[in-house]
């Protein structure tokens, strides 16, 4: 919620409000000798102000007598308002009475269609920019006394005196002025307001009685800053060099900054990499020790195993081809010898047909390739014939 | 010294600062910055090294006791000799038995030495000169073939004196087996 600040300068006084959230939160009111510097009399204004606020806003209201409202005619409305400004501007003196030197502000446009612009006295803006800024309130925005009125006070004709000048305006409902006459007038009070106090906003009227020395401050407040009818001054100068030699030695600054980053920046990650992976390095160490224990033993285990599988696969199988030489050799033949080895099997037979046991042999699953080694002898120590052979082949192993 | 003076000495000054720093520095930096990235690679690799996928690790374990419960099962029929001695001296003792039930007459038995061992396992060996008849060399081989400790028959010679012996003789047949048999030594332990 911001804050503001409006002042009010007349020729015989100064008085300044401070409004947050709509109310008056502070006022004070000094009196000044028109014939003496501005800046002294703002000083003493505003040293009983409260600790200033960050985002205070200050708008300053001049008198009758330092501003000048003007109705501009044979401008076409067709003509951009900056444009209109830029002309009132560069031929001030045409439009405005000049005894010293002004500042206009911008050109507003009325419902009727109608300009309306206005000129400060410029030695006193001057003089204001440089005691507010002593005060370290360095933006302030700068409105007549009209308007200020005007935005405070309902539609209507309104008076204001300051000094022996004598505003005369009447405004329309959407604050914008219809009629403005500026005279200079013998007049006795000072500073006035011809409208009663009722018509002061609630807020102001809380200040009792003296109220209406401050109705000028309290619309300054209320002015939108980008009133047409304000004149804001430009940037200091030398805060002005101050920001572009600031803004040079960032720019060299961010420059030199993105140069040692192009260089350090992969380091950097490459550091940061290292770390992380040396970290996990570390966390897997455990992992790793298990791992290369388990291989250890199952390698070990496996070749246990390995050997009494290998070992096994022997058992039975003589049993196995003992079963079938008795099943597949012939009733008539009998066995002389047998030898059995892991590889192969030589055996002797007397039987009627040598040829006969091979075929036979043949045919059992756990033989291969039966033959006859040697000569086949006839044995005729018996009544019949009988042939005498050594049959060997290989063992089928499983 | 005048101030555009000044400004010129102190812009100099800066300048040749600037110039010192960047030949030194750059140069410098760019080889640190080369060696943290060798780094960096090395660091990569180690971590892609040690890393372990946790499926593969549980899957190993699970295999490993699957594994070694198998073999606590087939050591628990295993004969356990202090030494490969011995373990033929069992082996031998043990044919002893299944000779004498199987009605084989044993002539003599041969201890072989040589054994070899091999994931604490010995496989030691001993022939076997023996008569028996059919049935009998029959239920012997059957008998070493369903031993609950585990023996083979490497080698059998059978010889038959009388081939046409009548039937009433009673039948000899002369055998000579050699069986090898696997024990546990106690030195080795268990893997």
């Amino acid at each position: 919620m911001s804050t503001h600040a409006g002042i009010s300068i007349t020729r015989d006084a100064c008085s300044a409000v401070v409004v947050r959230a709509g109310r008056v939160r502070w006022c004070a009111r000094v009196e000044r000798d028109p014939g003496t510097p501005i800046a002294p009399a703002v000083a003493r204004l505003l040293a009983t102000a409260p600790r200033r606020h960050s985002r205070l806003r200050v708008a300053v209201s001049l008198g009758a007598s330092y501003c000048q409202v003007k109705r501009i005619t044979n401008i076409a409305s067709t003509i951009r308002a900056d444009v209109a400004s830029r002309l009132v501007e560069q031929n001030a003196a045409s439009f405005f009475l000049r005894s010293s030197r002004l500042v206009t502000t911008g050109v507003e446009r009325a419902a009727d269609g109608s300009a309306w612009s206005a000129a400060l006295d410029g030695a006193l803006v001057d003089d204001l920019v440089d005691a507010l800024r002593e005060a370290g309130l360095g933006s302030a925005v700068f409105l007549p006394e009209p308007l200020a009125i005007a935005l405070v006070l309902p539609a209507g004709a309104h008076r204001i005196a300051d000094g022996d000048v004598v505003a005369e305006f009447s405004t329309t409902s959407r604050r914008t002025f219809a009629r403005f006459r500026r005279v200079r007038d013998d007049v006795s009070a000072a500073h006035t307001i011809a409208d009663p106090p009722d018509d002061l906003p609630p807020a102001l009227r809380s200040l009792g009685d003296g109220a209406r020395h401050y109705a000028a401050a309290f619309g300054a407040t209320t002015c939108p800053p980008n009133h047409p009818l304000t004149w804001r001054p430009p940037a200091d100068p030398k805060r002005r060099r101050w920001f572009a030699r600031l803004g040079v030695g960032a720019a060299a600054a961010t420059f030199i900054l993105s140069m040692i980053a192009v260089l350090v920046a992969p380091g950097i990650r490459a550091s940061i990499d290292v770390a992380s992976a040396l970290r996990l390095a570390a966390r897997h160490a455990a992992g790793r020790a298990e791992a290369a224990r388990i291989e250890t033993d199952l390698r070990r285990v496996t070749a246990s195993l390995d050997r009494i599988d290998r070992f096994e696969s022997g058992r039975g199988d003589l049993a196995l081809l003992l079963a079938a030489l008795a099943r597949v050799l012939p009733d008539s033949t009998a066995l002389l010898s047998l030898r059995v080895d892991t590889v192969e099997v030589s055996l002797s037979v007397l039987t009627p047909r040598a040829a006969d046991a091979v075929s036979a042999l043949a045919s059992a699953d756990n033989v291969v390739s039966p033959r006859i080694a040697g000569s086949v002898m006839r044995d005729a120590s018996t009544r019949a014939t009988l042939e005498r052979a050594t049959i060997r082949f290989r063992r089928r192993r499983r | 010294m005048t101030p555009r003076d000044r400004r010129t000495l102190i812009f100099g000054a800066g300048l040749i600062v600037a110039l010192v720093l960047t030949a030194k520095g750059v140069p410098a930096t760019v080889a640190w910055r080369r060696d943290k990235a060798l780094e960096s690679a090395r660091a990569s690799q180690l971590l892609a090294a040690s890393s372990i996928d946790p499926r593969e690790l549980r899957s190993a374990r699970d295999s490993l006791a699957i594994r070694r419960s198998r073999l606590e099962a087939i050591d628990s029929v295993m004969p356990v000799a202090v030494s490969a001695s011995a373990a033929v001296a069992q082996l031998a003792s043990t044919l002893e038995d299944l000779a004498d039930s199987c009605a084989v007459r044993v002539s003599a038995i041969q201890l072989r030495p040589d054994s070899v061992a091999s994931s604490g396992l010995t496989e030691v060996s001993a022939r076997l000169n023996a008569v028996a008849d059919v049935a009998g060399l029959a239920a012997f081989v059957r008998a070493i073939a369903g031993s609950r400790a585990p023996l083979v028959v490497r080698e059998l010679t059978v010889t038959a004196p009388e081939p046409a012996a009548p039937s009433s003789k009673a039948e000899a047949l002369r055998f000579d087996v050699l069986v090898a048999g696997l024990s546990r030594t106690a030195a080795q332990g268990r893997p």
